[in-house]
């Protein structure tokens, strides 16, 4: 198993390894739209019947508790602490590319007393060295849509999940960063001059794609095809959608 | 949310239900169409592994070309970014 520090591969990386070092606490904002109470309750219905319980609460009520785990694109470490507070995993792995979301998990989980139970490290998910057969859970939340070597990634995390083991992932499915058409756009733009324009952050739908982080949905289109290569028992619900028509 | 968070919460409620409320319309007629999802699933196992491998493999070389296309594209897009021409263009916040 790598363990060191592995470098950014390329200038689009390191330009995001800089954008998340600096946005580390963007996932926290109560502005974030998850966090949002509206969205929190239509997501958790969405994917647990129930507005109240988080998909990683039911997650750990059906397939629970589970010794090992692993969280990739971990960021500061709150869904580690969420699954140890609820005895969902004994001890979880967590991997970010970020440095100072990673110094940060470590610090916030020696002051919630799980110091010695969760275990941070640097890594670049595009370029990811893991142990064979040895989780039995494997967490990827909102991190595989800034990932490049997907099918690469998707191969490594099955081979090292345990033979019964799962994989809970929570992720954008929607365009990559190229695939937006013309078509797709001009349906964004229709929905967003429907709000009302005081409302309106921008005076036109702006894509969700940042300038300043390139890795942002950069082959998330290509994420579902491929899970379903590699994890042929698997579950998937969408969360949310982005009308097509109107 | 990020391009409507100007919105007056007590505002904002009745247009999200709204809003939601044409989601889950949209999922119940084409569940295909989501673009977040939560997934569950478990790896496959022996020659269907393999075979998952391969494939997964041949995709990865095709879309390698794409993905590097498309980084040295937004590369440039992001460095006009940083330029002080593109303020000119930007839209107002």
């Amino acid at each position: 198993m790598h363990d060191g520090h592995e470098p950014p591969t390329n200038s689009t990386t390191a330009v995001a390894e800089q954008f998340w070092d600096h946005h580390h606490g963007n996932t926290e904002s109560p502005r974030f739209w998850m966090a949002q109470a509206l969205c929190r309750s239509a997501i958790n219905r969405r994917v647990t019947g129930n507005p109240n319980e988080w998909p990683l609460e039911w997650f750990a009520r059906l397939y629970g508790p589970l010794s090992k785990g692993l969280s990739l694109g971990c960021g500061v470490g709150n869904l580690e602490r969420s699954m140890l507070d609820i005895g969902m995993c004994e001890e979880i792995t967590g991997i970010d590319f970020y440095s100072k979301s990673i110094e940060i998990a470590r610090e916030r989980a020696q002051e919630a007393g799980y110091g010695d139970r969760l275990n941070y490290r640097v890594g670049d998910l595009n370029h990811l060295r893991i142990p064979s057969a040895t989780y039995d859970v494997v967490f990827i939340h909102q991190a595989l849509h800034h990932v490049v070597a997907i099918e690469r990634l998707l191969a490594r995390v099955a081979r090292s999940l345990k033979p019964e083991g799962l994989v809970f992932v929570d992720e954008w499915t929607g365009p990559s960063m190229t695939g937006w058409t013309p078509e797709m756009v001009a349906v964004q733009s229709a929905l967003y001059r429907e709000v009302p324009r005081e409302w309106r952050r921008y005076s036109e739908f702006v894509l969700p794609i940042s300038a300043d982080d390139l890795t942002e949905g950069i082959r998330s289109a290509a994420f579902l095809p491929a899970v379903r290569n590699f994890f042929g028992r698997s579950r998937s619900v969408p969360t949310a959608v982005t009308s097509r028509r109107f | 949310m990020s391009q409507i968070d100007t919105a007056p919460s007590e505002a904002l409620d009745p247009f999200l239900k709204q809003w939601f409320g044409i989601e889950d319309d949209e999922l119940r007629s084409n569940p295909s169409c989501g673009y977040h999802h939560v997934i569950i699933g478990r790896p496959r196992r022996g020659l269907a592994a393999q075979m998952a491998a391969l494939f997964g493999l041949a995709l990865h070389a095709r879309m390698g070309v794409a993905y590097r296309v498309a980084a040295a594209t937004n590369l440039v897009k992001h460095l006009a970014h940083q330029s002080p021409v593109w303020k000119v263009f930007r839209p107002p916040p």
